[in-house]
């Protein structure tokens, strides 16, 4: 592939550093090879392998906002961060200050068990096409299906003018069995889907209850009845409750929703009550012991490494999450949250692996004195307008006389943050991590880990038919 | 890197097709209504397609180093060598009109400080109609050109540009949060009038100055254009030939049918001069047309690509659409066109006596869309009373199915003015009747 080297791209980031007239400038540039293969219904409808190759400059120029260039040709990068300074100097905005953070060196490489560029793609589309038989056979109403595998490779190159030099693998792989059964004009969908970071082509392998649980699924809701709509009592998953923290909470925890907005800055004062004190959230680049959620890095896109930033402890808000610009304007500590999709995109403030920590209710005390309320499994997708949130259940049950009763569907929860978290009245003593998958923002999407226990909210309401 | 240049390198497989981007753009952001940053971006990237023994391989790369090209031939064949079978034949030459405003030089030459000076204006008109909202947004051009060429001989190379005004508008009172936003975006900057912009923010921010109770229950309920995608989005994903290939599009077999009120019509319009989504060729070189999709309220076509065209036994109808040149083509929608009704807006929804107002939910999409069901909480809206919106109302969810709210039991009517929406969509204003919508009170 690419002749050039770490240490050839150190040379050209530093030549250019050099020669940027700029105050502050960082340059990143990214290699990514990837593969993917997509089976639709028996037919294989991709298997591809792609490249990509691009860099970022970014400038402050005195007394400015940021000057950006993005780009393809390599060849350009002296021109490009003379055109970013330019960018920088042409608009004379509002001083950006950063948060001091030390220069760091470091060179990280992917350990990967079974280095999924050397497998053949041949040997990919077997995996995948195996995946989706399953999901075939295992039940007739199941008409149409997706199974799809993609893996990259990214190094990251990243230098600034403060002497920063970073190299870092990011290797990642998606695998998801998606199963739509068919009945009439009725079509349910069951959906799997697990993403790992940091690892090889072996997370892929055992894989075949993926498939076979997302055909089940589908065909199960077949049968389920859609769920009333109105006001319950929910027990939410540990892969829901990931979900829902990351988007009842963490995206206004997020600081460039508060940077900029004295309001929105009085509403996530710190100290403010959130929760019970049952309640405690945390966001972390670092705290995962298997090393493979999908938000789990060594730095960040600013050079900051990454850690663990306690959000909500006993129900109080304690911190949130910042890039150095928010850290400096706020004047608290950087986070390492600073995070973009790639070398088109400026890095934005965005969670990593989120996750409600370890209760001590055991989920047959959380449910044992509902009467009427939905236990609600797995997300289907989540949206969140700051205030309000919405997030879909993949499948949920009635719970009746403190009982899982039967199966109902177009479970979708929604509320307002501050009373949702409020209306937390249990967490569970099951944690579970979900190697959930990605999160969009503002155009740019990112690998994202969840976790939480069971956990148990009043007064949700649920949309549907009345 | 051109087409041409690119299948050159392809002579030894059966059939060959080379596509090419390359474009710049060139934006100004705005926060909290002052200039954070300005970003200048060039990207460039080819995509391959190659036939050989009836299978089809594809790769792409955006890495515009020699090694790259050469590891970009070695991977078409690789895919080629595990692909399924393929009854793709790419088209020979056909002839298509350019369509009319799709490019303008004064456009694609606006730099920083044009863009800057326009933003200004913009940020600085909303902010001084609106000092507690915080607004956030950019100013955008861009320039670019797409070409393409197989080895039936077909090919073009077409040019564009792009401008667009974005604002998101953030108003926090302690736990009550509005958050809107809106789009305009056209081929060239003539096509967007900014005061319209500030006006059409500035009108929901006064009506949502003050919030208020609704009783929910069966109610009339009003969508804006924008708010109106919660109900074309579920159609247009069962118009699109390829939920029609897998057999999961609930209109697959009913062509010819009335499937929604008579008062409903739809179309693809690839051609449609001035518009966002409009060029003379797609991205397999088919020329773009003007696609019927729903004629009062009958069934008369899908969107395809050559693929689903094919493997449904229909005709390509010019909507292959590739997510740049990394990507395969699939059928998507050039511009959408929903015809308007008889009456006008204001007309009614002054009609209404107690009545939702819908501009935009949360959650669109998310869910079991495809047989049309839909249940979202609502993110911006508003009560209606006496025909007058009076403020906005929070904390309700709506429920339906769009089959039924576009059918003859539940629409009231479409508003005679059609208004474009994020620059590939013409939309009336939709009025429903006896939509389901729930509250905290409802148990």
């Amino acid at each position: 592939m690419s002749q050039d080297t770490a240490g050839n791209y150190r040379d050209r980031i530093a030549r250019a550093l050099q020669a940027s007239p700029a105050p502050y400038t960082e340059i990143r540039i990214e290699e990514t090879s990837g593969t993917r293969v997509v089976f639709r219904g028996e037919r294989l409808e991709a298997a591809r392998a792609v490249l990509d190759r691009g860099g970022f400059v970014r400038c402050l120029a005195p007394g400015g906002g940021w000057g950006t260039a993005t780009f393809n040709d390599l060849d350009q990068l002296e021109r490009k961060v003379a055109e970013a300074f330019a960018c920088a100097r042409a608009i004379p905005g509002e001083a950006v200050t950063l948060a001091e953070v030390a220069p760091v060196e470091s060179i990280s490489r992917a350990q990967l068990g079974e280095d999924f560029r050397q497998v053949p793609l041949r040997e990919k589309v077997d995996l995948v096409r195996g995946l989706n038989a399953i999901m075939l056979e295992t039940d007739p109403s199941v008409k149409s299906t997706r199974a799809i595998y993609q893996d990259r490779m990214q190094t990251v190159y990243y230098g600034n003018s403060q002497g920063t030099w970073i190299v870092e693998e990011r290797p990642l792989i998606d695998l998801y069995a998606i199963a739509e059964a068919v009945r009439g004009d009725d079509v349910q969908m069951g959906s799997e889907a697990r993403t790992s970071a940091n690892r090889g082509f072996e997370v892929c392998r055992g894989q075949e209850a993926m498939a076979r649980t997302a055909a089940q699924r589908a065909r199960e809701q077949l049968d389920a009845k859609p769920v009333k709509g109105g006001c319950y009592p929910v027990v939410i998953n540990p892969s829901l409750a990931g979900v829902f923290v990351h988007e009842a909470f963490g995206h206004l925890s997020e600081a460039d929703f508060v940077a900029e907005n004295a309001d929105a800055q009085a509403a996530m004062r710190m100290g403010r009550r959130f929760g019970r004190p049952i309640l405690n959230i945390a966001d972390s680049g670092v705290a995962d012991p298997e090393g493979d959620l999908p938000g789990t890095h060594a730095f960040d896109d600013e050079g900051v490494p990454m850690k663990r930033t306690q959000l909500v402890h006993d129900g109080v808000l304690v911190g949130r999450l910042h890039s150095r610009e928010t850290a400096g304007r706020l004047k608290e500590e950087p986070t390492g949250n600073a995070r973009a999709q790639d070398y088109n995109h400026s890095p934005l403030v965005r969670m990593r692996n989120t996750f409600i920590e370890a209760g001590e209710t055991s989920f047959d005390d959380m449910i044992s004195d509902i009467e009427l309320g939905v236990y609600a499994l797995k997300s289907r997708g989540g949206q969140t307008c700051l205030g309000t949130f919405s997030f879909s259940s993949a499948y949920a049950y009635m719970i009746r006389k403190g009982k899982i009763a039967e199966p109902v569907r177009d479970v979708v929860l929604a509320g307002n943050l501050f009373e949702t978290l409020q209306n937390v009245s249990a967490v569970g003593d099951d944690f579970a991590w979900d190697n959930a998958g990605r999160c969009g923002k503002e155009g740019q999407s990112m690998p994202v880990g969840m976790g939480s226990p069971h956990v148990r909210i009043e007064n949700v309401v649920i949309g549907g038919e009345a | 890197m051109s087409a041409d240049a690119v299948l050159a390198e392809f002579k030894d497989v059966d059939q060959g097709e080379a596509f090419a981007s390359s474009a710049d753009a060139c934006e100004v952001r705005f926060v909290a209504g002052q200039v954070k940053g300005a970003t200048v971006r060039e990207t460039s990237g080819v995509g391959v397609r190659a036939i050989k023994g009836g299978k089809l391989g594809f790769s792409g790369t955006r890495d515009t180093s020699q090694a790259a090209r050469l590891q970009l031939r070695q991977n078409v064949l690789d895919s080629l060598e595990v692909g399924d079978p393929s009854q793709l034949v790419f088209p020979p030459p056909a002839e298509a009109a350019p369509v009319p405003g799709l490019f303008d030089e004064a456009t694609g030459a606006l730099g920083v400080p044009q863009l800057g000076e326009i933003g200004a204006k913009v940020f600085g008109a909303l902010r001084a109609r609106h000092p507690d909202v915080v607004f956030e947004g950019k100013v955008r051009r861009s320039k670019g050109q797409h070409s393409l060429a197989n080895s039936a001989g077909a090919g073009f190379e077409e040019r564009y540009t792009g401008f667009s005004i974005s604002v998101e508008a953030n108003r926090t009172r302690d736990e009550d949060v509005l958050l809107d936003f809106v789009y305009a975006g056209a081929p060239a900057v003539d096509g967007v009038d900014p005061e319209a912009v500030v006006e059409r923010l500035s009108q929901r921010l006064r009506w949502a100055e003050r919030t208020v109770e609704f009783r929910p229950g069966k109610v009339p309920v009003v969508f804006t254009p924008e708010g109106s995608l919660l109900l074309w989005r579920p159609l247009l994903q069962a118009l699109n030939g390829t939920t029609v290939m897998l057999g999961t599009s609930p209109l697959r077999e009913r062509l010819g049918e009335q499937v929604l009120d008579p008062r409903v019509s739809l179309v693809d319009d690839g051609r449609l001069p001035g518009a966002l989504g409009s060029a003379a060729y797609d991205d397999e070189g088919t020329p773009r047309q003007r696609t019927p999709l729903i004629e009062g309220g009958v069934l008369r076509g899908f969107v395809h690509d050559l693929d689903t065209a094919q493997r449904t036994g229909q005709q390509p109808t010019g909507n292959a659409q590739r997510g740049g040149a990394l990507g395969q083509p699939s059928p998507g929608y050039t511009n959408v066109l929903v015809s308007g009704g008889e009456t006008p807006q204001a007309e009614l929804l002054a009609g209404i006596d107690y009545g939702l107002l819908v501009h935009s939910v949360i959650g669109m999409g998310q869910g079991n869309t495809l047989p049309g069901n839909f249940s979202n909480p609502v993110d911006v809206a508003f009560l209606i009373e006496h025909g007058q919106v009076v403020g906005r109302v929070k904390d309700v969810s709506l429920a339906g199915n769009v089959y039924d709210v576009l059918g003859a039991k539940h629409l009231l009517g479409l508003s005679k003015e059609v208004e474009p929406v994020y620059g590939t969509y013409r939309l009336p204003w939709v009025f429903v009747k006896d939509l389901n919508v729930v509250g905290k009170s409802a148990k």
